[in-house]
Formats: structure tokens, sequence, C-alpha cells
């Protein structure tokens, strides 16, 4: 008991380094899930549109508020630079331009130049903008070409477009009202947080835990090489606890309430991806022996496997290729499990499972390796002397 | 030609409630090897640290050179050599590029740098490590670095903060004998350290410090005379009567007895043939002895009179 | 002796041989991962791939069908049609062999388990179709004989819409990704920034009070040790450029030269910066490493780099923080640079970034000036 003792109170010695990352971290949890929950998912939603009128004619104004029920318009000063920010940076999908002489065309049934777009993507958001407006002027045409007014045409057009289309979201199994969207974006960033906060917080303590000189004596006390590790992994696990249910305290606090149905799965899921990174950070420590290297590869392993493994952008927009590789990272196996319950993907108890049971077993390899690698380059001469006996 | 070099008057450093130096005062004048010497935690390091103007002092004014110090005062600067208690040496740099980095700070003519780094590599008998990194150095190789990293621009004024730390003796004796070398060659140089041996062996004039006080100053002989006691005798002897011990405590110049059992301890202060008289009493009462010292006032004395402590505590 | 500083700090950081590495392998690392995630975004959300869909036609649309027949024979077919009745539909939908189920019956209905890109494919489809539908149905009601001239106004293509481009650089919004990346390789200049007074801080360390007793002026070894931190710096950042650039193929649009002259500016701020940091007298070594670590990492959030629209809510709510924050300021210019033709906005950017390393250079070089300390 005494390493274990020992940790803890090398880490109370450095608890301000072990404050501030978890500080910054949990700051930023709830900032990024609090930023991402408002974007649900985008395909389906709502399109962000910026018009300028220059036609500026009563059918023009008409038409303009006709879209304002299909779309989000939003204002924005007719700024070059601006809508170039704003279209860049997606906060609007489409920005276009009523062209003057709008509404003379329009009756004349001319179908060319009635509107100026800004390009700047190539998304489906500009696909579905662009279709509706055709699809309005084909309309009118339509209509007036059958003998309509045109304002009697315009009204129908309105209408025709309006029209939402009924898509069912089809439940396989129970809601998911008991893993809100809000409370689900917070858990799929936790694996970034977790890496990044308990890494930078938990390496330095062990950093010094495994110094040479320190190491030296503890190798020559009675102490066993694997009970040794066994008791940092174990410090390390309950200092982990502690971080742990702080990050879920603060979840509770802000998102979830109390715990039902499927929020115990993801409870259950982060735990384990808790402990996934004890051991990472246990691996990590017995590997490197530099505070400046360690921030350089928690940054490395927090971004990397956050934009390989799903957690900065759904699964579903990577490609195979990212998901083939990121398969071999335990955070695609946690994401994965997080949008299944948070109804992302299609949820069922024996995947869910699976997700949990290959987390598991990264978390025993991860103990394993160590342990392995603490063998081979901590007690070197105590492996050479075994192998003589 | 007695010029001062160093002149401290009545320094005082506060580190809070803690007074570290109380009105302390010193002068030291050229050529000597003066030495500061006291137990752990007296003020030997503060005093070099705000001799040097690293540290900030709340009352007093030192001058160096005849010069006011200050951290700006690089003409005075130039001609004094820091050999600091914790290696000061860049790890990524071989003892080559150390000496040579810290030789350039003071000497800016490469010609000239070249033969002083090496002088100073030949100093401290470095020259078969001169392309090793200092993680690659023993403990006393890597002192001694350190030493030819201060001392490579041939100062006049040499400050060594407890240089032997962690040194084995003969490294030890080497940077001892190195010190005194470098004084024949007309360095002034002020050592501190807690081991009394070292300052009795090399120092010409040396300073007593406790809790942040100079306690006593002079050379050895004048240091030793400023205390009662002159010689201690230790006879060993078995059974001996409180008769007889009266009759040594009652000798002239004696002026304490110890006795437990073993070993008889007589103080005595002044006078001469004082082991003669102590043993003539025992011869008189036909008693016999065993070995017999007779051992002159150490530093240790001195402090021990002086403070009513020993120097270094008994662990050490 | 400026040059003698500089000769051995820049001997020094160089053999410092890990963390130099580590900082070269991070945007490299980093940066090969996001190109690899990246373009299969790219790939995922713009390139179509024929959309499998269950139909349940109970009531035999013959219009639907024909439809779907035409398109099934296109050499690029939008959807993947499978017949089935509503039981086997729903099962193949939750064995996700198919994406969504079409309803047939007045009007096209859809029925999907999530929604996503594929579902929005299809979603739209089925818009069209009932669209056109109830085009024909009320210009026939209007006026049955003009039905067929309606439907021959139906199939013709409209394209009402003029296309006029916004920039002649990258649209790619990914690459702003790479931006706050170099961002951050800037911002880690930081730990560069923080080594300058390590190394001349008497109270910091040993080799620190060895230095200030020399007759070498601290403002000559700082000069020297914060001249090497750039040098050093700079490589790093044209290093991390030229790797995005050629080997990963990262398009940052065409005004190169200035794309590294903007790393470099950018390095030289993070490397201010931490040089500032450092010099703040009261924190300790290893609590200014912590942080340093963790500030920037906030202000590289900040600028986006793990939530991509987080500038933007910013710039609508705090607009002034996204001038100062030096991460954000980074990353904009190279932005600026990419897609505005002009340079005003990115000249605003580089003069904001001169200023910063101009002003913690100058304020580190005050809190430094202390020559003597209260403690060492």
């Amino acid at each position: 008991m005494q390493v274990f003792k020992a940790f803890f109170k090398v880490l109370k010695r450095n608890s301000f380094t072990a404050i501030v990352f978890i500080g910054v971290f949990l700051l930023l949890a709830l900032m990024i899930s609090d930023g991402k929950a408002e974007v649900t998912i985008f395909a389906l939603d709502a399109k962000k549109v910026s018009v300028f009128d220059e036609d500026d004619s009563p059918e023009s104004r008409k038409f303009v508020e006709m879209l304002g029920e299909k779309f989000e318009i939003v204002d924005i000063r007719n700024d070059r630079d601006i809508i170039t920010d704003m279209l860049y940076y997606e906060q609007i999908d489409y920005a276009f331009v009523i062209n003057r002489g709008w509404s003379e065309k329009l009756a004349a049934g001319e179908t060319d130049g009635l509107f100026t777009s800004y390009k700047m993507h190539d998304s489906y958001a500009k696909v579905i903008v662009e279709q509706c407006l055709d699809d309005y002027v084909t309309a009118v045409n339509v209509y007036t070409a059958a003998g309509m007014s045109l304002d009697k045409a315009m009204d129908c057009a309105g209408e025709d477009i309006l029209v939402e289309t009924d898509v069912t979201i089809e439940k396989f199994g129970d809601d998911n009202k008991d893993f809100t969207p809000m409370f689900a974006a917070y858990y799929r960033y936790l694996p970034y947080i977790f890496i990044s906060a308990i890494l930078s917080a938990l390496c330095p303590v062990l950093m010094i835990m495994n110094r040479k000189d320190i190491r030296f004596r503890t190798n020559c006390s009675s102490v066993d090489a694997n009970s040794y590790t066994m008791q940092i992994f174990a410090g390390g696990a309950v200092f982990v606890l502690a971080v742990w249910l702080i990050f879920i305290g603060a979840g509770v606090y802000m998102y979830g309430g109390i715990f039902r149905g499927k929020a115990w799965t993801a409870l259950l899921n982060s735990g384990l991806f808790a402990l996934i990174t004890t051991a990472l950070a246990v691996l990590v420590a017995s590997v490197i022996d530099s505070q400046k290297i360690l921030t350089l590869i928690v940054q490395i392993l927090g971004l990397g496997m956050s934009f390989l493994c799903g957690i900065f952008v759904p699964q579903s927009m990577l490609g195979d290729s990212v998901n083939a590789v990121g398969r071999f990272l335990p955070a695609y196996w946690y994401v994965r499990l997080n949008e299944m319950l948070c109804g992302d993907r299609l949820y069922s108890t024996g995947k869910a499972m699976a997700c949990l049971l290959i987390e598991a077993a990264y978390a025993v390899t991860l103990v394993l390796v160590t342990v392995l690698i603490r063998r081979v380059r901590y007690s070197g001469a105590h492996k050479m002397t075994a192998a003589k006996a | 030609m007695e010029n001062t070099v160093v002149k401290i008057d009545n320094l005082v450093k506060r580190y809070g409630e803690l007074i570290a130096l109380d009105h302390f005062s010193l002068e030291i004048k050229q050529g000597e090897v003066f030495g500061l010497l006291g137990p752990n935690g007296s003020g030997k390091t503060t005093t070099i640290n705000c001799l040097l103007s690293l540290l900030a002092f709340d009352k007093g004014t030192i001058e160096i050179f005849g010069k006011p110090m200050s951290p700006t005062a690089y003409d005075i600067k130039k001609n004094i050599g820091v050999i600091m208690q914790n290696v000061a040496v860049f790890d990524e740099l071989t003892v080559y590029e150390n000496i040579d980095y810290f030789c350039g700070l003071y000497i800016t003519d490469k010609a000239e740098r070249r033969k002083y780094v090496e002088d100073a590599i030949k100093f401290v008998g470095l020259e078969d490590f001169t392309k090793f990194y200092p993680k690659k150095l023993s403990g006393g190789l890597l002192r001694r670095l350190n030493i030819a990293c201060g001392i490579a621009h041939k100062p006049k004024l040499i400050i060594l903060d407890e240089p032997t730390v962690a040194v084995d003796p003969q490294s030890r004796n080497r940077i001892l004998e190195g010190i005194q070398e470098l004084n024949r060659n007309g360095a002034t140089i002020i050592y501190t350290s807690h081991y009394m041996e070292e300052v009795e062996q090399i120092c010409s004039r040396i300073a007593i410090m406790d809790k942040g006080r100079k306690i006593a100053e002079g050379t050895k002989d004048e240091l030793k005379r400023m205390i009662k006691n002159t010689e201690t005798i230790i006879i060993e002897v078995a059974g001996l009567s409180d008769e007889i011990r009266a009759k040594a405590a009652a000798l002239p110049h004696v002026y304490d007895t110890e006795y437990d059992g073993q070993k008889l301890t007589v103080y005595c202060s002044g006078g001469k043939h004082n082991l003669i008289r102590v043993l003539g009493v025992l011869q008189e009462n036909d008693i016999s002895f065993g070995r017999v010292f007779s051992e002159l006032p150490t530093l240790n004395d001195v402090f021990l009179e002086i403070t009513g402590k020993a120097l270094r505590d008994k662990e050490e | 002796m400026f040059l003698h500083n500089l000769f051995y700090d820049l001997k020094t950081s160089l053999r410092t041989k890990d963390l130099i590495i580590w900082l070269m392998v991070f945007p490299l690392a980093l940066g090969a991962f996001f190109k690899f995630a990246f373009d299969s975004i790219y790939e995922e959300t713009t390139k179509f791939s024929t959309v499998d869909v269950a139909v349940v036609d109970e009531a035999g649309d013959k219009a639907f069908r024909a439809v779907a027949d035409g398109m099934a024979a296109s050499d690029e077919p939008l959807l993947n049609v499978t017949y089935a009745d509503r039981e086997e539909a729903l099962e193949l939908l939750k064995k996700e062999e198919v994406k969504g189920i079409i309803f047939t019956g007045d009007e096209l209905t859809l029925s999907v388990g999530y929604s996503d890109i594929e579902q929005a494919v299809l979603k739209s489809f089925v818009e069209e179709y009932n669209l056109r539908i109830r085009m024909i149905e009320r210009a026939a009601a209007q006026d049955p004989a003009a039905a067929m001239k309606a439907a021959a106004l139906i199939s013709e293509k409209v394209s009402a819409v003029n296309e006029e481009p916004l920039t002649d650089g990258n649209p790619d919004y990914m690459v702003q990704y790479f931006y706050n990346l170099l961002a951050m390789v800037a911002m880690f200049g930081i730990m560069n920034g923080l080594h300058i007074t390590e190394i001349n801080q008497a109270n910091i360390s040993a080799l620190g009070a060895r230095k200030s007793c020399s007759p070498s002026p601290k403002l000559v070894s700082i000069c020297s040790a914060l001249t090497a931190a750039y040098i050093i710096q700079t490589v790093c950042m044209v290093l991390s450029v030229t790797y995005l650039r050629f080997i990963l193929r990262v398009d940052f649009g065409s005004s190169l030269p200035l794309i590294y002259l903007t790393s470099a500016l950018g390095g030289t701020v993070g490397v201010s910066m931490g040089f500032l940091i450092g010099s703040i007298s009261f924190l300790s070594q290893k609590a200014k490493e912590s942080l340093t670590v963790a500030f920037s990492l906030l202000l590289c959030f900040f600028s986006g780099l793990m939530v991509e629209n987080m500038k933007m809510n910013i710039e609508q709510h705090i607009p002034w923080f996204n001038r100062i924050n030096p991460a954000a300021v980074i990353s904009d210019s190279f932005y600026c640079l990419n897609i505005y033709s002009d340079y005003s906005r990115y000249s605003e950017k580089v003069l904001t970034m001169a200023a910063f390393t101009v002003f913690f250079a100058l304020l580190g070089f005050v809190f430094t000036r202390r020559k003597k300390y209260a403690s060492l």
C-alpha cells in the first residue's frame, strides 16, 4: 500500500496542474456540447437562407414572405465579406439576390437570370434550396400557362412549395427520451475530454513516480514489480473515478436529471472509457519523461482519436476507410454505442453489448501491454537474472 | 598592498519573519582565501547571493573592488568567477561547449577564449572528457565541470559556494588544491563550507556564521585564541577515584575535567606542559593508563564554545 | 556577445531533440489524421452514391413504378428500389439493408430509421415527386386542356439561378481545420518562449543564476534567446506548412509565400506569449507550464479547432474576442489569404500579429528587467 499512498501524496503536491486541466476541460466539455447540441442533424434541418431583394416589388416581397415559411431567413448586411464569412463558416446555407426586374420576367414566363446566388460550397443544402427556387418558378409558369393570373399562380406555387412531406422516423425498441440529444452530445465529447484531462492531470504524477532514481530505489525494495505496477494502476483508477464523477455530475447538473433507461448504458460506457484512459495514462507515463512532450502526445492522442473515431465529426460523415481505421481505436466503439443510444444509429442490445465488451477488452489489453512494457523497461536486470535461473 | 576586494556593511536580509542576515559586515582583502564557515542555514549562501546582486536585501551596502555592486555592474562582474552550490551547466552541451559558452560571456575574443577554455579543462583535469555530455559524468567530474565553467575566464575574485558537497575524497582534494593554486596565481577566494577541516586547510582568514550573524572572524590562530580552551587532554584510564580526579582538576591551568569510567578528559587554558603535569598526578598515585591524546582546539571547539552547540549536527 | 549567445542558444535548443521531434511530429501526425478523415468527408457528403430503399406499393401506383424503373435504367441510379410489403420493409430497415421506406398512396410518404444524408436524399426525392404530382393535378383542375402543356413545362429543366463565385480560393470548409492546426502549432511556440526565461532568470534555475553573475547584460542574453526561439519556431512553422501543402496537398489558395510569412509571424506571436508568461515571476515553472498549455488549448478551442462553428458563434456574441484571440487571428489570416482577393483584411490580421509580438515581447522585457530577487 506504500506506493498507493505515496501516489496520492505526490498527487496532492501536484494538484495545481490537475485542477487547472480538469477545470479547463470541464469548461470545454460544457461549451462544446452546448454549442453542438443546438445543431440537430443537418440534412433534414431547416435551411438558413439570406435573401437580398433588389427587385423590391410587391411580388418579390410576397415571394420572400413565402420563403420565410419554408426556410429560416437570416438577415445580414449585403456586404460581400460578410456573406463570404457566413457562407464559408456555414452560418447560412445559401445567399441569393432576387434580381431587378424579377416580377416582370416571372410574369413573362422567362426563367433565365431570375436569381443570382453567391457560390461557396457545393453542399446538399445548396442543392435543396436551388431546387426549391427552380420548382417555384416552374410551378408559377405552369399555372400561368394554365390560365391563372400571376398573383393566383404565385399563391398556388407557394402553397405547393410549402407542403411538407410526411417523414416518419421508425423507432425500433424504446424511444430516447431518457437520453436527450443535449445529454448525448455531452457524452459524445467525453472521450476527448477524458483523454485530455486525465492524461494531462495524471501523467505528471505518474512520471514522478517513474523517475529513474525513485524507481531504482523502489526496485531495490522488497515490493514486487507487478504489485508496484498494480498499486500505480489502483491509485490512477481511484483518481480517475473522482474525475469521472465530477464530469458525470456536471453532465447530470447541466442536461440529464436523473438517469433512466438508456442513460445508464451511456454511464457504463463512459465509465469503461475512463478505465481505458487510466490504463492509457499509465502506459504513456511509462514511456515518456518530459512534461512538454506529454503535452504534445496528449494532443495527438486526444485530437487524433477524436477526428478518426467520429467525436468531432459524426461517424456517418467519415468515409469507410476512416471508420475502418477507427475500429482499431477504443473511442470508435464508445462513439458507436453513444450514437446508437441517442438514435443516430439503430440500437440493438446485442450490438450495444458488443461495443461494451470491445471497450473492456481494450482496457484489459492496455493494462497488459503496460505491465509488459514496464517489465521490459524498468526491471531489465531482474528479468535477466530470472532468465539465467 | 592590502587592497579591500569585498566590503559588506551592515547587511540585513529578511524572509518575512525570518531574519536570514542580521547586520552582517565583512571585509576581504586582496589575495586572501576567505572562509565563510557555519552550519546549514546559517546564511552563507544568502550572503553570497546578496554579494552577487542576485538577491534583494533590506539594508546595508556591498562594494566589490571598491565600487558599489549592482546587477548592471558589468565591469565588476567581469572579474568575478562564481561556482554555485547547484551544478549549473547545460545538459544539451558537451563539457567543452559548456565551458566555452560560459567563458564566452566574459571573453569575446575567440582565439583568446580557446586558450582560456583549454587552460580551464586542464586545470580541472577533464582533458579526457571534453566531448562528454554532463549526464554521462560522475558526480565528482560534474562538480569539476561546474568549477571549470566558473573560473575559465581567470577572474580576480572567485566565489565558491560549497563546491565539495557530495564529492569523493580524490576529487575533493583536487578541488582544494586547485583553489590554492588559483590563489597563488593571484585570485582572491571566498569559500563557504560547513566542513571545518576544509576551511582550516585552505583558508587564510575565516568568518564563522550562525543564524545570520557573524560570530567570530580572524585567522585560524586568532580564532582559536579567542576561546578559553587551548588544549584538551584525553587519557584512557579505568577505575579512577574522585579523589585523584580532584587532584588533576586542581592543577594549574586546568579549568574543567570529565570522567566517564573509561576516559578522563582534562580541559586546559593556557600554560605549558599541561600533559606532563596530568600524567604526573597519575604516576604519583601509581595508576596505570592506556592511550593518551592531547588535542589543540579546532574550529569546532571555537564554534562550540561561542554558540554552545557543535558546528555539525551529530548525524553528519 | 549576442552572436555567441545566439549560437549556443540555438545549439541547446536543437539538442533538446525529443522536444523538437515531438514539436514536429505533432503537426505531422494530426495533419495526416485530419487529411485522412476529411478527404473522406468530402466523398461521403458530396459524391452521390445509390441509396437503397424499400418501396411498399400496396395500391400498385403505375406512375411511380414508371419513374422508379426509368431511374433504375440510368447509369448512376439515385435509388436502388426493393419492392416489399410493410412487414418485410420494416425488417429491412431494422437490419439497415435499406435506408428508408417509401409508401405509395395519394402522395408518397417516407419512413426512415434515423436522419442522415441518405435519408435527406430520399426525402428530397419524395418531395420532388409529390410536388410534380400536385402541379399536374392543379393545372388540370384549372384548365384540363392545358394539362399537356403543363406536363411539358414541368419536364423542362429550369435553371432560374445564376451563380456568382465569391472567391477564387479554395472554398473547402475543412481547410479551416488545417488553419487551426497551424494556429495550434504556432501557439505551442509558447513552450519555446517559456524556455527563454527558464534559462535566464536567476530565481528559476541555477543556470539563470550563473548567467546573471556574468558581465553579459541580461538584455543581450534574453534578446539572443528570444531570437533563437523565433528561429526554431519559424523553422517548425515552415516545415509544417511545407508538409501540409506539398505532402498532404492541402490547398491553401494561391498566395503560398504569404502563407509561409503568416505562419512564421504566427509562430513569433506564440513564442512572445510564452516569453511573457515565463517572465511573470510569482508562478512556479511547473504552474506556468500547465497554465500555458491549458490556456493555449482554450484559445485554440475558441478559434474552432474542436468545434468548427465556434469562431462564428463568438463572432456573433463577443466579436472583439476574435480580434484579440491570437489563435483566431492566426487562423483568420490564413482564411483571408485564401478567400479574399484583396488584402485589406489580411493586412489587418498581419498587423495585429505583429503588434502582439512586439507588445508581448516588450512586456516580457519589462518584467524580466528585475535584476534582484526576493528569494532564490
